[in-house]
């Protein structure tokens, strides 16, 4: 880039150009403290030069004394003379208007001795005028007078002169106490001069410090960040590039920490998906684990029954009745039907997870449905042990619902072989109820109750806490239910034992 | 019908095998005793009295391991034939039961049997001089 350009672009830092600015006051406060004291000694030194001139005066005048009496004794000439005055005169004239005098530039002298200049000035005017019209006008070729005016004139001389040096003398000595007042003050200048430099100096050593803190405060910002303390925030203090700076490094810590939250967050939500598919490996070993006994124990009776019988039907001693034989060859059919139903579960639930489930809907009576599965169900238990009724309002002969007939067997038989399955002695009730425009249905037994283990998952697949069932009934009977419009839902009886799992179903309009 | 003079304790929550293993084994002559529930098992048990006890594994309320082991303590010398349609049982083992050791499962049958299997493993369990029920 061009230097120029940089320069430029660098300006334009808000942190550089505060710097800057106070580097040009304290190269201005430098600058400005040299000009003032040179100043100051230059003012110094040009009184020194007017006390010097002032002195020269006395030297001067004697001088012109010594020729003038010289010239008056007839041992000098009026040249001569007439040198010493114009040298004196020069002299003043250097005090009053300034000018070079043997070599040396002098000043005028300053106003405020102009009076005692004046003064000089007038003795000067007074010892010319009685040279000039005493001596040098009355010497054109002739005697300046007689030997007594001579004498007047000489001690007229030394009284001009004396007042003319006299004057210079008091010029002298009040330039000189001027020029030691002077010297005086220049050093007290000098000593305020230094003091307020450094003063300054350490101002401005105190405000880049604050312009720079920033760096220091997210100096420690990132050491705790480093230490895992994502929650630190930096304070926002100054609006230029440090605090952009501290801008930029909050939104980047919030932007860091964020992103690591987001991570953890996944990682849970990947740990709770491992963990369900773990729990879902876990039931489906244990399903296929149950699937296996439920198909292996119906086939036992079949087995052991069928070698039975043909042991018998060969001739062979059998302690079986003829009597006998038509009930094992039920066992048989009824152990067969058994298998088959399991299979098709099985094969339901498959068609349920590939929604492939088809419901031949028409119009039956839940009234009929509910006698025919009640029917099934009674072959099933020990009358002696398990009362199995059923009840309903009188006026409801019968209950029209929109469904797939055989599923609906299929859900009331499931839920009364489950109330069969649990219920070794006691009761099992069926309810059928009108509800609006729908139907209820619940059966109630007075088993042992839903196992508080298994209650929140009753009607997830393989879900079980029997000794024997896949765990696939209620399932299924939930799938149809749903399938149909209805809800299904099961809980504990809180008068007397035993659940009660009920379902309702939409009634046909 | 030879009597053997041998009397057997079946204890199966499937009301159907139960009565299948029971004509199975009645009919070669010995005596069987047949529950559907362990409650009622204990309840009746006669320590001493059965020659050979043959317990299904799968069962609700108190499983097989769990009925052995009562009533391996009032009879200790009770010869044990476990029988499972389960197709792992060392699965069922370590989740469902606390008080079995699988190490001492010795005498295992799966479901469905023949006639022709049980019958030999019980006579073979019945021989006197080997006494190695665990």
């Amino acid at each position: 880039m061009n230097p120029i350009l940089a320069l430029l672009h660098r300006a334009k830092s808000r942190v550089i150009l505060k710097i800057t600015l106070l580097v040009i006051v304290e190269i201005g406060l430098i600058c400005g403290s040299f000009f003032i004291l040179t100043y100051y000694q230059s003012q110094g030194s040009s009184i020194g030069k007017s006390i010097n001139a002032a002195g020269k005066n006395r030297y001067l005048t004697s001088n012109s004394l010594f020729q003038t009496e010289k010239f008056l004794d007839g041992s000098s000439n009026i040249l001569t003379l007439e040198n010493g005055i114009n040298n004196l005169e020069a002299n003043i004239g250097a005090l009053k208007y300034g000018g070079a005098i043997s070599g040396a530039n002098i000043k005028s002298v300053p106003p405020d001795f102009s009076g005692y200049l004046n003064n000089v000035i007038r003795d000067f005017s007074a010892y010319k005028a009685l040279i000039q019209d005493k001596i040098i006008d009355r010497s054109q070729g002739s005697q300046v007078g007689t030997p007594e005016t001579v004498l007047v004139l000489r001690q007229d001389l030394e009284a001009t002169a004396s007042n003319l040096v006299r004057s210079s003398d008091i010029l002298v000595t009040a330039l000189g106490s001027y020029a030691d007042n002077n010297s005086q003050n220049l050093i007290m200048l000098q000593i305020f001069l230094a003091i307020l430099n450094i003063g300054i100096l350490v101002l401005i050593l105190y405000l880049v410090t604050r312009i720079l803190r920033p760096i220091s405060v997210l100096t420690q910002a990132t050491r705790e960040i480093k230490k895992g303390n994502l929650s630190y925030h930096v304070e926002h203090k100054s609006d230029d590039e440090l605090g952009e700076l501290t801008d930029s490094f909050n939104s980047m810590i919030n932007s860091i920490r964020a992103y690591i939250e987001e991570q953890r967050r996944l990682s849970d939500e990947l740990k709770t998906a491992n963990q369900e598919i773990q729990q879902r490996e876990r039931m489906k070993d244990e399903f296929i684990n149950v699937a296996a006994h439920e198909m292996r124990t119906p086939v036992q009776p079949i087995l052991g029954l069928s070698e039975l019988l043909k042991s018998k039907k060969r001739g062979n001693e059998v302690a079986v009745t003829d009597g006998e034989e038509d009930e094992l060859l039920d066992m048989i059919i009824s152990n067969a039907k058994r298998l088959l139903l399991l299979e098709e579960n099985i094969l339901d639930v498959s068609r349920l997870e590939n929604k492939l489930l088809k419901l031949n809907k028409e119009e039956c009576d839940l009234v009929k449905i509910i006698s025919i599965a009640i029917q099934d169900a009674k072959n099933q238990i020990d009358k002696n042990m398990v009362e199995l009724a059923a009840y309903k309002p009188t006026e409801l002969n019968t209950l029209l619902v929109y469904a797939d007939r055989s599923k609906l067997i299929q859900v009331v038989s499931n839920l009364l072989n489950n109330a069969i399955k649990v219920t070794k002695a006691g009761s099992i009730w069926i309810y059928l109820e009108k509800d609006d425009n729908k139907a209820i249905v619940s059966v109630k037994d007075t088993g042992p109750g839903i196992d508080p283990s298994v209650e929140a998952k009753l009607f997830l697949k393989f879900v079980t806490h029997s000794s024997s069932g896949t765990g696939l009934g209620l399932f299924i009977s939930k799938s149809i239910v749903e399938a149909h419009g209805g809800k299904i839902w099961a809980f504990n009886n809180t008068s007397g034992k035993g659940a009660t799992f009920a379902f309702t179903l939409p009634l046909l309009e | 019908m030879a009597q053997v003079n041998k009397r057997i304790l079946i204890v199966d929550d499937e009301k159907d095998v139960g009565r299948t293993l029971k004509l199975i084994l009645e009919n070669y002559g010995f005596d069987i005793d047949c529950f559907t529930d362990s409650a009622t098992a204990l309840e009746k048990f006669n320590p001493n009295l059965y020659d050979l006890i043959i317990l299904d594994i799968r069962m609700a309320e108190i499983n097989g391991f769990e009925l052995y082991d009562q009533l391996k303590s009032r009879d200790p010398k009770i010869k044990t034939l476990f029988i499972t349609a389960l197709n792992s049982v060392e699965s069922y083992n370590t989740r469902n039961s606390k008080v079995y050791p699988l190490k001492g499962l010795r005498h295992f049958m799966k479901k469905p049997l023949s006639s022709e299997d049980l019958l030999g493993q019980v006579y073979s369990m019945m021989v006197p001089e080997e006494i190695e029920d665990g």
